[in-house]
């Protein structure tokens, strides 16, 4: 087991620099490609609502991602400095199929093992997942 | 992202290289709707080249469908990978969109249409 600490700013590019980073991370590690795309899906949908809806693409605000990877699975913490908690994610509208965002949490738990959030003390969001490398493909709700 | 484009007589291809995400979905968007107009409004996106999609990338997606019917116009898209196919599933995307296997079914669709 090898654990990672990553920290970026708030912005845009450092969706990039995330790829970047677990993908050396995953290749390093001895992961192959098909299984880093489902890991990459994951982290950055989680990733991306730190930026946006956490941290409002603050750039003095930081996105911290603890990663730790087993040779079955990987662990993630994600967390923000934000202050919108959980309870948007749990209160969130059913989605028109038309509309522009709003895929990533129904993406985030198709493909998870396991994910939970957790307001932070400082009022950013965790949220923990686990990704199982041996990807079974569920039943897609219709 | 790399993208490249290639104007014919009923469509314009857009063919796509690497990762459609947050950072270079805007790339698309801005090359996609700064060509469209009233007459240049059949678009085809050839997605084998895309190597990682995701939410993100699908909003871009259905903001260009968005503009193209604005321009009532029409939106297809080929080449899917398995792995991109299966999140178009996942969100249900796969019956918004009209997806082809390969693009020279969907163009051939383009020029059925215009004989009709």
């Amino acid at each position: 087991m090898n654990q990672f600490n990553l920290s970026y700013p708030s912005e845009i590019k450092s969706e990039s620099k995330l790829i970047e980073d677990v993908t050396w991370i995953m290749i390093k590690e001895g992961i192959t490609t098909d299984k880093i795309k489902r890991v990459l899906l994951v982290l950055t949908e989680i990733f991306n609502n730190a930026l946006i809806h956490g941290n409002n693409c603050d750039i003095n605000k930081q996105i911290t991602v603890l990663l730790i990877v087993k040779p079955d699975e990987v662990r993630a913490d994600i967390s923000d400095e934000g202050e919108n908690g959980p309870q948007k994610i749990r209160i969130r509208p059913q989605l028109d199929p038309e509309s522009i965002g709003g895929r990533g949490i129904d993406l985030i738990e198709h493909f998870a093992e396991s994910v939970s959030y957790v307001e932070l003390e400082s009022g950013g969001l965790k949220v923990s997942v686990v990704i199982k490398l041996e990807y079974e493909k569920k039943v897609i709700k219709q | 992202m790399n993208i490249t484009k290639n104007e014919m007589e009923q469509v314009t291809v857009f063919t796509l290289n690497g990762r459609l995400d947050l950072a270079s979905g805007g790339d698309l968007k801005d090359a996609v709707k700064s060509f469209m107009s009233t007459d240049k409004n059949m678009i085809h996106l050839n997605l084998e080249e895309v190597d990682f999609i995701n939410s993100s990338g699908l909003g871009v997606l259905v903001s260009i469908m968005k503009e193209v019917r604005l321009q009532k116009g029409r939106l297809t898209l080929s080449n899917l990978a398995t792995y991109v196919q299966e999140i178009f599933e996942i969100t249900q995307l796969s019956h918004i969109f009209e997806i082809y296997e390969d693009e020279e079914e969907a163009l051939r669709s383009y020029h059925i249409l215009s004989m009709v």
